[in-house]
């Protein structure tokens, strides 16, 4: 819009904008060049008059101090008027001295204008003024500072203008002329340099589609036999690239022909114009795998054969190689036959010229199978991940359900799962032992063990089942279909015969699983109940070492706590007897000297005391160890100690003993007394029994011990269970004496219904 | 209308902008003189002097050109080193500069030593500095020259002679020679003629071309002039403290202060271009502080000659 003003006024024809624009640019330099000109010379002119009127101010100033000083009015009226006489540009002359007078060359009296300038000047000052009309620059002089003197000249400019205005009137002329010149040869000129430019635009005109071998020949050395030259070379370089993009072309298709004669898939799909994103030719290779035939394809957009993963790789791949036209892209794409296998290629991708056109160029292979044989590998790969961390964790030293929930997790992140659980099913009460994100609620109506996949598991038959939302709605291994949204799958802990509970877990792909996983499952399950196994062995075993260590620390404690008792009972009693006997000894000697009547009395006391000192010492030693055990054996000791134990609780006692019974060894009896004593004991303390009964039963490899009551009872596991318990440590001591001995101890009992504990040992001690 | 071409109204358009262009000048700001209209008679108001401006006298010893141009500089050059401001009042012949200061007409004068005498004695002016000579000392002898060839060897010598004495308000001119001469016992009435002379350099000459006999001189200007052997000295005076720059009475404290501070700061020297021909003055080497004690001597010797009293 800013230029339509500019392009109303010039004109169209390029040799009236030459002719208009020289013409504009030589009448602008002289009118330029003449008013240039004309403000130097007046310049110059002023400035010169201005210094030669300064120059003369001084000088007439300088000149003038001592007449003024004297008031010499006459001296400085002729220094006055001989300025004016001698130089013709002085228009005036004034000078004032000290007292104010006044001499100057003024003939009617001294301007009244001028007054205001008198008394400005400190040191030299020029002023321009206009004086009766004419330019005149008014100088001003004191020549001597702090001495009010002054001397006042004033040069007239009229002489400056007359010569500047004849300056200015020959500059006119002159440009006048110059101009009128100047048109006329920029006419000429304009004519002599566009001519040849005419005659070039018929030759070029001349030049076009199949005319490119028509020249110009231009070899001259002027500027448009160079661009005939010029033109001449770009008609043979068009020439050139014309027959190179023939071959070029051909080269293209004698390729093609080859890459479909060694097999490989070629397709061309048009980069721009209408036909973008559809296929300009294929070969029978591309054809074949995209289940079509080559005719078909031609003209179909190439997105209609692609898979919907493909699109965005080839998409991303084609904008690149639009910015980027010398690259090679090589991308995995898929072709989806109608009714057929998908395949999968490796495409090299490359934008080439075909036919004149623009294409983008797909070198294909076929690499199903290769693609098929990797996804196995990671599959296999995955499996043996999956496997071997579920593995790794077996050989930590976890309690069940923490082995559970590691292994879980393991198993969760090597199968890169979603969600799984766990749930134990081999006691009372099936119970949720691990979860990650999948919450399988045994006591829930509907859930484990209920529902399909539950009682799948507890058939030890797999299951697949969906969706993810309880109740489970699964089928079992034989019935199992793919079904919409999330699936979980389920399957068996199995060990060896027996089945522990059963794992389900929810695949990351919300897809359902297939054979390969579904067997892998399958053995990480197995794995997880071997795994859980070992981890109650291991618990059991730890367990059994705690109670050990218990036992032995009782053990200590109740050795030091008898030679305490021990050694208070010497100390209490037997100690006492035996100062008290000393006593005697002493008094019966003083008494043999002083009082001989009273020696018998005293004898017969401390004989009497010394009976009961050693009554004191066989009881202590008796209740270290019954000297029946070792004197008659174990079934008298047996026998009186049932009875001495069992009497004060009115508990009415059978003991049913062969007396023939061979003497065991020493270990073995002893053994057998004090696992008696320790169930006796219970009996007596904790069972509330009206009635017991002690069997023992020998036989030639083993001796049997049963110990019944018809008392309480209670329950072994909780029994077993609780700690810091003296009964649980009881029946602990039993098992462990047993197992010392290589024998084992059986307890039978319930809440309300009795005891019965079954100990049997062998007749000779292990070694 | 003309059927003009677009392309030609264009350059019409540009050339006509381009005279404009040229033509465009002003001179309406400019002062306009007109001859007609002039003043009764030809005197105008003294040239621009400054309400504040001190008033410059001074005494004449050269032609009155070279006086004014002298201590012009002077006073300018103090100008460019203070915010003081004068103006030089030239002096009439005849004018004692004494006379001016105790009278109010000046506020600084450039005077010798019996002018500040005078003025002290009249009206308590003050010696603000005096001047230091070529060699640095800040005093200064009168001489007494004869023609070669006199016959006068010794100041009793001069007795029954003519005698030319400078200016009568002169010190090395005047004052200083009666003392000389009246120490030896030559009073002015034992002399067969005397004559006060306009300057030193006319004295000189009144001795070179045979007029007197006998003159009193600068010491200076008689050694200059026995150098080239156009007079013999016949004697000098003691030294005497040198004149320098005297001030009214009514001038501020402040002021005296400043102009003394500023002729102090002063070098010669380093003014060279600046002060009109400062090798002749009385203080060529600058100034120092005056001190009015210093002058008791000549002070006792003008009372003795009845020069104290302003002319």
């Amino acid at each position: 819009m800013r230029y339509e003003v500019f392009r109303t006024l010039v004109p169209r024809r390029l040799t009236s904008r030459l002719t208009l624009g020289l013409v504009a640019i030589v009448v602008l330099a002289a009118i330029v060049t003449s008013v240039a000109v004309y403000e130097l010379i007046g310049r110059s002119l002023r400035a010169e008059l201005a210094r030669s009127g300064e120059a003369l101010a001084s000088a007439t100033a300088a000149n003038l101090v001592g007449p003024l000083l004297e008031q010499d009015e006459l001296g400085v009226r002729a220094a006055l008027d001989e300025l004016l006489r001698a130089q013709e540009d002085i228009a005036y002359a004034f000078a004032v001295g000290p007292d104010g007078q006044v001499v100057h060359t003024f003939g009617a009296g001294f301007p009244a204008d001028l007054l205001s300038l008198v008394g400005t000047a400190d040191g030299l000052h020029r002023t321009p003024l206009v004086f009766d009309g004419g330019r005149v620059q008014h100088v001003t002089v004191a020549p001597v500072r702090t001495l009010p003197l002054e001397v006042h000249v004033g040069v007239d400019e009229s002489r400056i203008l007359a010569a500047q205005r004849s300056a200015a009137l020959f500059l006119a002329v002159l440009t006048t002329v110059g101009c009128a010149a100047a048109g006329l040869v920029t006419v000429l000129f304009t004519r002599f340099t566009v001519d040849p430019l005419r005659r070039l635009t018929e030759h070029v005109r001349s030049l076009g589609p199949g005319r490119l071998d028509h020249r110009l020949l231009g070899t001259g050395t002027e500027e448009t036999d160079e661009l005939a030259g010029a033109l001449d070379t770009m008609a043979e370089e068009l020439e050139a690239a014309s027959r190179h993009r023939e071959l070029t072309e051909q080269g293209y298709r004698e390729l093609l022909r080859a890459g479909s004669a060694v097999g490989e898939a070629v397709a061309l799909i048009a980069d721009d114009g209408p036909e973008e994103g559809r296929f300009v030719y294929v070969n029978e290779r591309f054809a074949a795998m995209a289940g079509r035939v080559a005719t078909d394809l031609v003209g179909r957009n190439a997105g209609t054969v692609l898979s919907a993963s493909s699109l965005d790789a080839v998409r991303g791949s084609w904008r690149r190689l639009r910015s980027d036209p010398a690259h090679v892209e090589t991308t995995e794409i898929t072709l989806v036959p109608p009714g057929g296998t998908p395949r999968s290629l490796e495409t090299a991708s490359a934008v080439i010229n075909y036919q004149g056109s623009r294409v983008l160029a797909w070198f294909a292979r076929d690499v199903t199978e290769r693609i098929e044989r990797e996804q196995e590998v990671r599959r296999q790969n995955r499996e043996l991940a999956a496997l071997h961390a579920v593995a790794s964790v077996i050989t930590e030293p976890l309690s069940p359900d923490a082995f559970l929930q590691r292994g879980l997790d393991a198993a969760v992140q090597a199968l890169d799962a979603r969600a799984a659980c766990v749930v134990l099913t081999d006691a009372a009460t099936p119970r949720l032992a691990a979860s990650q994100g999948l919450y399988c609620d045994p006591t829930r109506e509907g859930g484990f063990p209920s529902c399909a996949c539950g009682r799948a598991a507890l058939d030890g038959e797999s299951t697949a089942s969906e969706p993810l939302a309880l109740p489970c709605r699964g089928r079992t291994e034989s019935g199992r279909t793919e079904g919409p949204g999330s699936a979980h799958t389920t399957v068996p802990l199995r060990a060896g015969d027996s089945i522990l509970g059963a794992l389900s877990v929810a695949p990351g792909s919300r897809q359902p699983v297939d054979d390969d996983e579904f067997r892998l499952l399958a053995a990480i399950g197995q794995q997880l109940a071997i795994g859980l196994q070992r981890a109650r062995l291991w618990e059991q075993l730890r367990e059994q070492e705690q109670l050990r260590f218990e036992l032995y620390r009782r053990a200590i404690r109740a050795q030091e706590e008898e030679r305490q008792r021990i050694a208070r009972e010497l100390h209490d009693s037997t100690g006492q007897s035996l100062n008290a006997l000393v006593l005697g000894l002493n008094t019966a000697a003083i008494a043999l000297e002083s009082a001989p009547d009273e020696v018998d009395g005293i004898v017969e006391r401390l004989r009497t005391a010394a009976s009961e000192t050693v009554h004191e010492l066989q009881s202590i030693i008796y209740d270290l160890r019954p000297s029946l055990l070792d004197d008659l054996g174990l079934v008298p000791a047996v026998r009186w100690f049932v009875a001495e134990r069992l009497s004060p609780s009115e508990v009415a006692v059978s003991v049913e003993v062969d007396d023939t019974s061979p003497r065991l060894p020493s270990e073995v009896e002893t053994a057998l007394f004090r696992m008696t004593q320790e169930a006796v004991t219970n009996i007596a303390r904790h069972a509330d029994a009206g009635h017991a009964e002690v069997r023992m039963e020998f036989e030639p490899r083993h001796t049997t011990l049963t110990i019944t009551d018809d008392g309480v009872g209670f329950e072994p596991d909780r029994i077993t269970r609780r700690n810091g318990d003296g009964s649980r440590l009881g029946l602990l001591g039993l098992r462990e004496r047993a197992s010392l001995l290589g024998g084992q101890v059986t307890i039978h009992s319930a809440r309300g219904h009795g005891t019965r504990i079954v100990i049997q040992v062998p007749s000779e001690p292990v070694s | 209308m003309f059927a003009v071409p677009t392309h030609t109204r264009l350059l019409c358009v540009l050339l006509l902008g381009s005279v404009l262009l040229a033509g465009c000048r002003d001179d309406g700001a400019m002062l306009t003189v007109r001859s007609e209209a002039t003043l009764d008679e030809d005197v105008v108001a003294v040239p621009a002097v400054a309400e504040e401006a001190l008033r410059v006298g001074f005494d004449r010893r050269l032609d009155l050109a070279t006086d004014v141009r002298q201590v012009a500089s002077l006073f300018a050059a103090v100008e460019e080193d203070s915010s003081l401001r004068f103006v030089t009042v030239p002096a009439a012949a005849g004018d004692a500069t004494a006379a001016r200061v105790c009278a109010g007409e000046v506020d600084v004068g450039v005077a010798g030593t019996l002018a500040y005498l005078q003025a002290r004695e009249g009206c308590g002016a003050t010696m603000l500095v005096r001047g230091v000579e070529t060699d640095g000392t800040s005093t200064y002898r009168a001489a007494i020259i004869t023609r070669p060839g006199s016959g006068i060897e010794t100041l009793e010598d001069v007795a029954g002679g003519r005698f030319a004495f400078g200016n009568p308000t002169s010190t090395q001119g005047h004052l200083i020679p009666r003392e000389m001469l009246r120490e030896v016992g030559v009073e002015p009435e034992r002399l067969a003629a005397t004559v006060h002379a306009s300057s030193h350099s006319d004295a000189a000459e009144m001795v070179r071309s045979g007029v007197v006999d006998a003159a009193a001189v600068q010491d200076r200007l008689a050694a200059d002039l026995a150098a080239r052997g156009l007079v013999d000295i016949v004697a000098y005076s003691r030294p005497h403290p040198t004149s320098g720059v005297i001030i009214g009475p009514a001038v501020p404290a402040s002021t005296r202060a400043q102009l003394r501070a500023a002729l102090l700061r002063l070098e010669p020297s380093e003014l060279s271009g600046a002060l009109h021909e400062w090798q002749r003055s009385e203080a060529p080497g600058g100034f120092v502080v005056a001190d009015d004690a210093d002058y008791d001597q000549l002070r006792a010797s003008a009372a003795a000659v009845g020069l104290l009293e302003l002319p």
